[in-house]
């Protein structure tokens, strides 16, 4: 699905204490992209991957998935445009304790709705369990995520939201909480789910070794695109991403 | 979301934290159990009232009477119309009457002895006694002789045959001839009259049980500190009583004579028992008062009723037949229906006062209910938004919601409609054990019907839906971007 921004503009408070945070971006995503949106604490990154996810309706300008203009979707259908054609993966994994790895990832299945153009699908659980044993994680099936590792809980999550069959997956720093070779681990397998499923990927990062593993580098500035480059994806060596810069430390992000 | 999700998803949620579910559930089942044993002790003691000492759907009709200085006077110039045979077509007629059924009095002296079988010895004792229609007590009538009028003209037929005792002649039954040392000619129920010379039927008597509970809880237990065979009368039950008969003489007691006629002995039977019949002595199908009156009283004591009785074909029909009788028709009412309205609002009172005290506490359970989901939402509002993420509507978030307050109000209902139960048993069999037989003393001081365990279930689903429908409307207003990030 091709994603067009046409003069977005977003601010907290009112009157005096108004704050802007994005100013009249436009931008243009095809299909299949790998997009990382770089750039440093408060540009409004964050902001960006909500607006564009659908998470956050509050904005001024024009943002279209698709053939679908997000101003104009009313409650249900942008919930539903979330459900079957957005995954989300967050740096913080935001896995349910309580529900175990099969029923973390068949969640979204609570809130689908049957559509006829899917055609016969797998049961739910069978769904899940397929996805599970793709990242790696089918003999993790009956445990739930206090007892996974950093890396285990994001591919759970990575797997939660392949659930649906997404056209678009946005990551809001997934390598945040992970260690330099997990966050690389994690980073393959975004590459991979670009290339053979053809999936749009937006990745927001801080870190300067991830953003050069997307194929397209967008970096904000107080809210403005200052740079929108296409690039030929390096993945580093473990040991140099370890030495890599890092613009700011991930938990240091607030939007 | 379809039902089956939701359930799935509810289940899920509060599996997460069964102890505060439980904890937010006690209110819930204390004021659930509280309601349905008020509820259904207030229902017990009203049937017991209403439909045992004061039954309130049967109106007692009398004539209306007037106080002329000191004096009460009735009928005629001063008081109502008769009540004769025209008044019960007329009181048929009305709206919401189920049945009539005229009362006459006995207008004469007369006098019982019997009872050796039962009580060692035989007694006489004054006999009280008014009529009614067969055809209103044949339900309750426990022996083959039933409740009918055998002194009247029997008509016979080749497929109706005579009773015992009885020839058919001329296609009316005769009573057979006998002599008092003749057992063989009277048969079955049929005994040889000694002045007659004539073979009889026994005269059905029906005893209003509330007869035999006075006698129980109160004279038997008087009289067991007695001199004599007195202290030695065991109490009685309806199964011992039923076929046990007695002389009765007509025109002549204690009291004195009938004015007119000659004074005659029949045998009675006791037939059954039913609250149709007076409470204070007994009654006998309306024909043989007719008669017995006329001979002794004149034809016009045979041609007025002293009352009748119009049961109502529901409690709510009440008020408008007793309108229609009192304010259309000029009758009046028996100060018994008086009582009976009086007993009724009091207890329905004492109901309400601890109904309320219920619903006061399911109330309060409903404000801690709606505080614990409040907490919940707090608690869980980044779970929310990730749902919101994943494509829940605001719509799905309020049933998730609304769905854990219905699991935690059938939780609640049902387990408070158990607790209540079990305390009624618990109750009734402490006042079985420990409270002294008394008149109208009921096997259970409660009545638990089914609508009040499907309304217990029903007020605490209510009292659960309205805790949460609050916090159900801010869970749906959690921002998905806000909440994620855990701003």
């Amino acid at each position: 699905m091709r994603i067009v921004v046409e003069g977005l503009t977003k601010t907290y408070g009112q009157g005096e204490a108004q704050a802007g945070v994005l100013h009249d971006l436009n931008l243009v995503i095809e299909p299949g992209e790998f997009v990382a949106i770089v750039g440093t604490s408060g540009s409004g990154k964050t902001t960006l991957l909500n607006i564009l996810g659908g998470l956050d309706n509050q904005y001024r300008g024009q943002v279209t998935i698709g053939a679908h203009a997000l101003s104009g979707l009313g409650e249900r259908a942008l919930a539903g445009l979330r459900n079957r054609h957005f995954g989300f993966v967050f740096q913080s994994f935001n896995l349910l304790d309580h529900l175990n790895a099969v029923e973390n990832v068949a969640l979204p299945d609570f809130f689908a709705t049957a559509d006829k153009a899917d055609g016969p699908r797998l049961a739910p659980k069978e769904r899940a369990l397929a996805l599970l044993e793709r990242m790696g994680l089918l003999d993790k099936q009956n445990e739930r995520p206090p007892r996974l590792s950093g890396g285990q809980k994001q591919r759970l999550a990575i797997a939660r939201a392949l659930f649906n069959k997404p056209s678009i997956i946005l990551c809001d720093e997934p390598t945040g909480s992970l260690d330099r070779k997990t966050g690389l681990q994690i980073m393959d397998l975004f590459e991979e789910l670009n290339v053979n499923d053809s999936i749009t990927l937006l990745v927001v990062t801080h870190e300067e070794y991830i953003a050069r593993m997307a194929r397209r580098v967008i970096r904000l500035e107080d809210g403005r695109v200052v740079s929108d480059t296409v690039q030929e994806p390096h993945r580093p060596e473990p040991e140099l991403a370890i030495a890599s810069t890092a613009l700011q430390p991930a938990t240091e992000e607030a939007q | 979301m379809s039902p089956n999700k939701l359930t799935r998803l509810v289940v899920q949620s509060i599996a997460r934290n069964m102890r505060g579910f439980l904890f937010s559930s006690i209110g819930i089942v204390v004021g659930i159990a509280t309601l349905l044993f008020f509820t259904s002790l207030g229902s017990g003691i009203k049937h017991v009232v209403l439909e045992r000492i004061f039954v309130v759907r049967l109106l007692e009709v009398e004539k209306k009477s007037y106080d002329l200085g000191g004096g009460m006077r009735s009928g005629g110039l001063f008081g109502s119309k008769s009540l004769d045979d025209r008044t019960v077509e007329e009181l048929k007629q009305l709206a919401g009457v189920k049945d009539v059924y005229p009362k006459m009095k006995f207008t004469f002296p007369a006098s019982a002895r019997g009872g050796k079988r039962l009580l060692g010895q035989d007694m006489t004792a004054e006999l009280i006694a008014d009529g009614i229609p067969s055809e209103l007590v044949r339900d309750e009538v426990r022996s083959d002789l039933g409740f009918e009028d055998w002194g009247a003209e029997l008509s016979c037929a080749a497929e109706t045959p005579c009773p015992d005792g009885f020839s058919c002649e001329a296609a009316i039954c005769q009573p057979k001839a006998c002599t008092g040392a003749d057992s063989t000619t009277c048969t079955g129920f049929s005994y040889c009259h000694a002045t007659r010379n004539a073979c009889a039927l026994p005269i059905p008597v029906l005893i209003n049980p509330t007869l035999l509970e006075v006698y129980n809880s109160s004279v038997h237990t008087a009289l067991g500190g007695s001199r004599g065979a007195m202290s030695r009368m065991p109490r009685l039950s309806e199964d011992m009583l039923v076929g046990f008969e007695f002389d009765a003489v007509f025109g002549e007691s204690f009291l004195g004579r009938a004015a007119q006629g000659e004074s005659t002995r029949e045998r009675m039977r006791l037939v059954g028992f039913s609250d149709k019949a007076m409470n204070l002595g007994v009654t006998v199908p309306i024909g043989y008062v007719k008669r017995l009156n006329a001979r002794f009283s004149g034809e016009r004591a045979a041609e007025e009723y002293h009352s009748i009785v119009v049961e109502t074909s529901s409690n709510d029909a009440i008020a408008h037949v007793a309108y229609a009788v009192t304010e259309q028709m000029g009758l009046s009412l028996s100060e018994r229906h008086g009582q009976a309205q009086r007993a009724g609002l009091l207890i329905m009172l004492i109901t309400m006062v601890f109904n309320l005290i219920a619903l006061i506490i399911l109330a309060i359970s409903a404000i801690n209910i709606m505080h614990t989901f409040l907490m919940m939402i707090i608690e869980r509002r980044r779970e929310l938004g990730l749902m919101r993420a994943l494509g829940a509507t605001r719509s799905h978030v309020r049933w998730l919601v609304l769905g854990e307050a219905s699991v935690l109000g059938l939780f609640g209902g049902s387990t408070g409609a158990l607790l209540g139960y079990l305390t009624t048993r618990a109750v009734d069999a402490v006042f079985n054990h420990y409270v002294a037989q008394f008149p109208f003393k009921p096997d259970s001081l409660f009545l638990l019907e089914a609508w009040m365990l499907l309304a217990s279930i029903g007020v605490a689903l209510l009292f659960c839906w309205i805790g949460a429908l609050l916090p159900a409307f801010r869970a749906s207003r959690v921002e998905p971007a806000s909440a994620i990030s855990g701003r």
